[in-house]
């Protein structure tokens, strides 16, 4: 059975602490709390500017690299929705580059885990990848037809993954930027993706076309195989999923008041 | 005044003290200044943007027919042309429009309800769809558009329906309702037409802004 956390403010991200041993949600109100993962009590509460880098990374719409050197946020200008810009800043908050990146708003933000790259996706489909050093455009990926809700670079941060409307997992080989495979399986839209700490396994979570409070499924694949080798049920759309270090624990959170705990052990 | 109009009243009044604006025949300069701005503000407003949302598709066909024989729902043209501020017809204009199906689900999977048009020297479109139904997370019924043109900027935008129970038979007073719809003239009314085929229409003409 899985275990509930529940939450004062409604939980957008979700990333492990100590290994496994804590759990951090980044939540609705900009605060981050951090529970306990064994008893699910509230061991504190964060501001962004305290965040463990794990949760700043994910911390939405102001996300950090790894390091802390930069932080990417994604600017409508004007609220027209017809120009992206994703503004990167160093580490002291001065501006590095403004960089454009498509219409219709970004879906999906995130540095790679050495801060090199910089990868977001726009609700117009399409998908950019630039070099955090010079801002240049590593890569644009125009040929999907669908947006990508959600993205993550593998530990060590060979793939990027990607998915959303079209139920499939995108993954690129970070060395030539070339797309290198498809997962097919999940049964909805995908909404959230992560890859374990060890590159070995991958978790996305559902988004119903109905609505998103209709129930959908959790799926842990084997990356190596691209097979899915475990399906939990999720009572809503997932926003956010992680799986601990010590691979017993994969937790999900669906916009709510609640951190859902599946053990894998 | 904004500040847009402010700095726009004080650039006139710069063009008429350098003798950049003069009036063919003896006229004061505040009436010259009155007349221009008159002028100006015959020009229309480009229309509204609005939301994305996350369900747009690439490579849509080129049809207007939406409707498929057979499908429930209740038939609706759309019927509008695509323009610059000044009236003109903009060749070259292209239009993506998607919207819902009878029972508010978008088609992710395919392309039932999505067209992408390239509306022709007319620059003219009409759609055979129906009317959508309520996407269960964002209950108003609506049509989406992406919208360009050479030389002009892109408009994403979205077209509702005055008919619509969201707006409880009053959209000038209810379509602010729940932060859905974001301007009033974005909510379309419709015609109804009972003679032959019963179906409803809309007008929803685009007007865009210069690059």
């Amino acid at each position: 059975m899985p275990r509930t956390i529940e939450s004062e403010a409604g939980v957008r991200a979700v990333a492990f602490l100590d290994g496994g041993a804590a759990i951090a949600g980044w939540c609705s109100d900009r605060k981050a709390r951090v529970w306990d993962t064994a008893t699910g009590h509230l061991r504190e509460t964060l501001e962004h500017a305290s965040l463990p880098p794990s949760l700043a990374a994910l911390a939405s719409p102001l996300v950090t690299s790894s390091g802390g050197e930069l932080s990417a946020e994604a600017v409508i200008p004007n609220k027209q929705w017809n120009e992206n810009v994703v503004r990167v800043r160093d580490r002291s908050g001065a501006g590095k580059f403004q960089l454009p990146a498509g219409l219709g708003g970004i879906s999906v933000i995130g540095f790679s885990p050495n801060g090199k790259a910089l990868a977001a996706g726009s609700y117009d489909t399409s998908l950019r990848v630039w070099n955090t050093a010079n801002g240049e455009l590593l890569r644009h990926v125009e040929e999907l037809p669908v947006s990508m809700f959600a993205m993550d670079f593998s530990p060590d941060g060979r793939w990027l993954a990607a998915a959303g409307a079209d139920r499939i997992v995108y993954v690129w080989d970070t060395a030539t930027w070339r797309l290198a495979r498809k997962l097919a399986g999940q049964p909805e839209m995908i909404s959230a993706l992560a890859f374990s700490s060890d590159g070995r396994r991958l978790a996305t979570g559902g988004f119903s076309e109905l609505t998103v409070t209709h129930p959908v499924k959790i799926l842990l694949w084997d990356f190596a195989s691209g097979k899915p080798e475990r399906t939990f049920d999720a009572p809503a759309c997932v926003r956010s999923i992680a799986l601990a270090r010590d691979g017993k624990w994969l937790a999900a959170a669906f916009g709510g008041k609640t951190v859902v705990l599946h053990g894998l052990a | 005044m904004n500040d847009k109009e402010l700095r726009r009243r004080d650039l006139l009044g710069d063009c008429i003290a350098k003798g950049l604006l003069v009036a063919a025949a003896p006229m004061a300069s505040t009436r010259l200044f009155a007349l221009w701005q008159q002028a100006e503000a015959q020009a229309a407003k480009p229309t509204p943007a609005d939301v994305l949302g996350p369900f747009y598709k690439k490579g849509a066909p080129d049809v207007s027919v939406l409707r498929k024989p057979g499908d429930p729902g209740f038939p609706l043209r759309v019927v509008g042309k695509v323009m610059n501020t000044r009236g003109e017809k903009l060749p070259g204009a292209r239009i993506d429009v998607w919207q819902a199906d009878h029972a508010g689900l978008y088609d992710v999977r395919g392309y039932r309800y999505r067209a992408q048009l390239a509306l022709g020297g007319a620059s003219e479109y009409t759609l055979e769809t129906i009317l959508p139904g309520h996407y269960a997370d964002r209950p108003a019924q609506h049509i989406h558009y992406l919208i360009s043109a050479p030389g002009h900027k892109t408009l994403i935008t979205q077209a509702y329906f005055a008919t619509d129970p969201f707006f409880e038979g009053n959209p000038g007073r209810n379509y602010a309702k729940n932060n859905i719809v974001g301007n009033r003239e974005l909510v379309r009314p419709v015609k109804l037409f009972e003679q032959g085929a019963p179906h409803a229409e809309i007008t929803f003409d685009i007007i865009l802004e210069k690059a």
